[in-house]
Formats: structure tokens, sequence, C-alpha cells
């Protein structure tokens, strides 16, 4: 059991953003969040980051509440979120420094996780001189790095070309099958939510809240173009119009 | 890992269109502005419209003042616009020690914003020029009062550009940094340093050139009114003197010169140390 929640509620001014919210997430769950424009989104995973307090309900992260101190989560964004003044190895850096890891073994951990994303070459290139693709598997390195017990990703591949885009979803889930961790990624990209999710929460808006949870147990590598795959996808959409 | 095989990325950094045809063309309307500005000057003396020395006349004395030096104040002009430099440059400097840390607090903590905010809204208003009498009663008993004041003027005109663009830098510093920075466990010391002030350093240098700019501009004003030294008064009592209109002139183009290499300058080291932009 590694994350709850509980009747998260959520506005902006009067604007309710997030109503009644109730979820569950187990331990090494792929999971999708998947829903319209506005429908809380982010919104929702900033409050289980902890960027955000709700007005009310409660979050619990392995039975307490997500604290930004103790660096239990690794938010990916979709934005380019890599600092621009700092070095890919530098970049990396400034989390490890932050969680107070061991200085001696700063190289390691920043060389094995390149590695992991194929850019080891590329430690000391400026977040400018890289391409979006690769800003994305910097930015996911950099929050593997300090090893988070939950991974938030916010649509981090929204802003790719669709072979980038492919390419970026089979490695993630490739880490991802290796590493056990437990994602929860937003997207408004069905088909994205279908190749890799095993959970896919569809939400809907105004205000916004969980419309239906829908297990996903295609075999994996999935493949796009089946009609299993294309089916579930329909039945996704289906959900999301209705 | 194969799937990881990547093409890099061009390197952004050698990427300028080149465009020959157009850079000549502004090059020689550069050239053409110059010389028609000279030329007018020449005419203007030429028909006697204005009693000025001729640009050649100027140039020569110019260039005399720069060599050998005005034999009134037993001074180059290098070494009196030295002494007015030099004033700036101290003004700025303790201007960026204090505007560039107060600056980043304002921005990043909110009620220390409207704290400070208040008392500063009354000063900003006050031309610099306008302390000088009071600066000279302040710093009446200090070792040397002349140069405190002019230290003091300077520094007020320096200081709320570099301070405004300061707070403004800060407030346009990317949200998702300081998000990413937060959910990564850095502590608000970290965030303020490492991310709000990396963040915000092109603004505040743009603050920095504007400031160093009116500084040059307060430090001439204040000459003129008091002291023994500089280019303001250089220029101040050649007029006083009469009849020195060329060293009136040179003066000016020197403070046009030097105005103009600290802003060059000051841009150079932006480029430096934003390597990032």
């Amino acid at each position: 059991m590694a994350l709850i929640l509980r009747g998260v509620t959520h506005q902006f001014g009067d604007a309710k953003v997030l109503e009644n919210l109730d979820l569950q997430v187990e331990e090494g769950c792929f999971c999708c969040v998947v829903g319209p424009s506005g429908c809380g989104k982010s919104t929702l995973l900033r409050i289980i980051a902890g960027l955000y307090q709700p007005i009310g309900g409660e979050v619990l992260l392995d039975d307490a509440p997500p604290s930004l101190e103790k660096g239990e989560i690794g938010f990916v964004f979709q934005e380019d979120a890599l600092f621009p003044w700092y070095t890919v190895e530098q970049n990396i850096k400034f989390g490890l420094k932050a969680r107070n890891f061991d200085k001696e073994m700063w190289d390691d951990i920043i060389q094995y996780n390149l590695e992991k994303v194929g850019l080891a070459e590329y430690k000391r290139y400026y977040p400018r001189q890289l391409s979006g693709g690769m800003k994305q598997r910097v930015a996911i390195a950099r929050v593997l790095a300090y090893n988070p017990k939950l991974l938030l990703m916010d649509e981090p591949f929204a802003s790719l070309d669709s072979i980038n885009r492919n390419m970026l979803q089979a490695d993630l889930i490739d880490l991802w099958s290796r590493e056990k961790k437990t994602i929860i990624f937003v997207t408004h990209n069905i088909d994205e939510a279908v190749f890799l999710a095993e959970r896919v929460v569809i939400m809907g808006h105004k205000p916004g809240r969980i419309k239906r949870i829908v297990d996903i147990d295609l075999p994996r590598p999935r493949n796009r173009t089946d009609s299993n795959f294309c089916r579930t996808r329909r039945s996704i959409l289906e959900i999301i119009e209705s | 890992m194969g799937l990881f095989n990547y093409t890099p990325a061009e390197k952004l950094n050698g990427q300028t269109a080149a465009r020959p045809g157009k850079r000549f063309g502004n090059s020689y309307f550069r050239g053409f502005s110059i010389v028609s500005f000279l030329l007018g000057w020449q005419l203007l003396v030429s028909f006697r419209l204005l009693e000025l020395p001729s640009p050649f006349e100027t140039a020569i004395v110019f260039l005399d003042l720069v060599v050998h030096g005005d034999p009134l104040y037993n001074k180059t002009l290098p070494e009196i616009v030295w002494s007015s430099l030099r004033i700036v440059v101290q003004a700025c400097l303790i201007s960026i020690l204090i505007a560039v840390p107060l600056g980043v607090l304002m921005g990043a903590v909110e009620w220390f914003r409207h704290y400070v905010d208040a008392m500063l809204e009354m000063l900003r208003p006050i031309p610099p020029l306008a302390w000088i009498p009071l600066a000279y009663v302040i710093f009446a008993n200090a070792g040397r009062p002349t140069e405190y004041v002019q230290i003091f003027v300077v520094f007020v005109g320096a200081f709320f550009p570099i301070l405004l663009d300061t707070i403004h830098g800060i407030s346009m510093v990317n949200r998702i940094h300081v998000e990413a920075a937060r959910t990564m466990g850095a502590s608000r010391k970290q965030v303020l340093t490492q991310i709000m002030l990396p963040g915000s350093l092109p603004s505040i240098f743009n603050g920095i050139r504007v400031g160093f700019g009116v500084g040059w501009m307060c430090i001439v004003a204040a000459e003129f009114v008091g002291g023994k030294l500089g280019i303001g008064y250089y220029i101040w009592s050649s007029y006083s003197v009469g009849g020195r209109v060329a060293e009136i002139i040179s003066g000016v183009i020197a403070i046009g010169l030097v105005g103009t290499v600290m802003n060059r300058f000051i841009l150079f080291l932006e480029k430096r140390l934003v390597p990032w932009r």
C-alpha cells in the first residue's frame, strides 16, 4: 500500500478544482491519470507531491503525509524543468546535495543514472544544447538519482514529436519493469495511457473527480496496432466522452 | 542499451544566419550617420549660425587634452575622467552589494517586500540630485565631505534601477524551476541562492547596466555643485572661465565615450557570467 488519497478536495478562489477524490495506488503500480484539460490532473499531482495543501481530505504515502523535505517524490514536469545555469551533471548534483547524499557517491550516482537514460556522454552539456527528448531523459535521471519512493510525471512527453514520444515511452516501461517504482503519470493522450499503464484513472471535470478506474492487463510489450489495444483505447475514450 | 541510441542536438551556439548583403548595408548607414552629423556641425560653424569651434579644431584640442593635458588644471583628460569614474565605480558597487540582496529578499519574502516597499515608495520619486544639499549637511564633519556626497548621490541614482530589476527578475523566475527544486527536497536557502538568484541574474545585469548609466549622469551633475575634481567640474569651470568652448565640447565627448564603454563592458561581463542565455 503505497499511496492513499481520502476525500481530497481543492479549490482556487471560488472554483472547485477537485472534489472528494479517493484513490489507492499500490507499491510498484504504473498508474496513468487521463482526462480533459482543466480537470485538475496537474493539481492532483502537486497535491500528492506536497506542493499544494488540499483544503480538504488527506494524502498518505506509506501511512504519513508526503513531505517535500524527505525527498520521497520524484517530479518530472511537462515543461523543461532543468536548471539552465547548470550542466547536466550539476542538475543531478543539485538533487543529491539537497538530499544530503554522501559527496563521495555523487560521481558514481550521476554516471549510473545517466547511463540508465543513455546520456552518459552529455554530462558537461548545458540544457540548451540538448534536444527536447534528451532534456526529458535528463529530467528523469535527475529524479531517479536520489531514489524517490514515488515518481510523479506531469505530461512529461507532451511537447515531444510522436517518434521521440514513442521511444521514450518504451524506455520508461523498460526502466519501470527493472526498478519497480510506483509511477503516477498524467497525460491527456489515451494512446499513451493504454501503452504505459497497469491502471488508468479516468477523471471528469467541473469539478475534477474520478469517473472510473480501468485495469489494463494487455501483455507487454504492447502493440499499438493490436486489436485488443484499440478496443481498450476505444472503451476509455467512451468513458471520457460519456 | 540500444534503445537509447541518440543523435546529439545541434549545438545552438554557432547558428547565426549569415546575411552579408544586409550587414554591409547597415554599417554603411552607420558611417553615413556620423559623416552627416559632422557635416551639419561644420555647416553651422561655416555659416556662423553658432559660435562654435569646427569639428576639426575640436578634434585637435581633444587630442591635445588627452596627450598633453590642460595647463590650467595640470591634468590630462583621462586623469580628469578617471577621478569621476572612480567615484561612480565605488558608488555603484555599494549599490549592487545592497540592492541585489535586498531585491532577492523582497522578491522572495512577501511580508518583507511590503515592509520595505512602503519606505522605498516614499524615497524613490526624489531625484538623486535633490539629496546633494542634505548630503553636505550629513557629511559635513566627515573626512572628505565632497567625495562622500558624490558617492552618496551616485549610490542613490544607481540603487533603484538595480533594486527594481532584481525584484522583477525574482518575480520572473520560472515557477517550474522552483517547484522542481522543492520536490527534490531543497531548503528555502537553496531555492533562494541556487534557483532564484541565477534565474534572475539576466534581469539583475540589466539593472546594473541602467544603474551605472544613471550613476554616470549623477556624478557629472554632482561635480557641477562642488568639488575640485572630475569631468563635471572640468566642463563647468571651463565655462566659468569663458571662451573655452573646444575644451567644453571635448569634455562632453569624453563623457559620452566613457558612458558607451561602460555600457559595453557590462554587456560583455553579462555574456561571460550568464553563459546559459
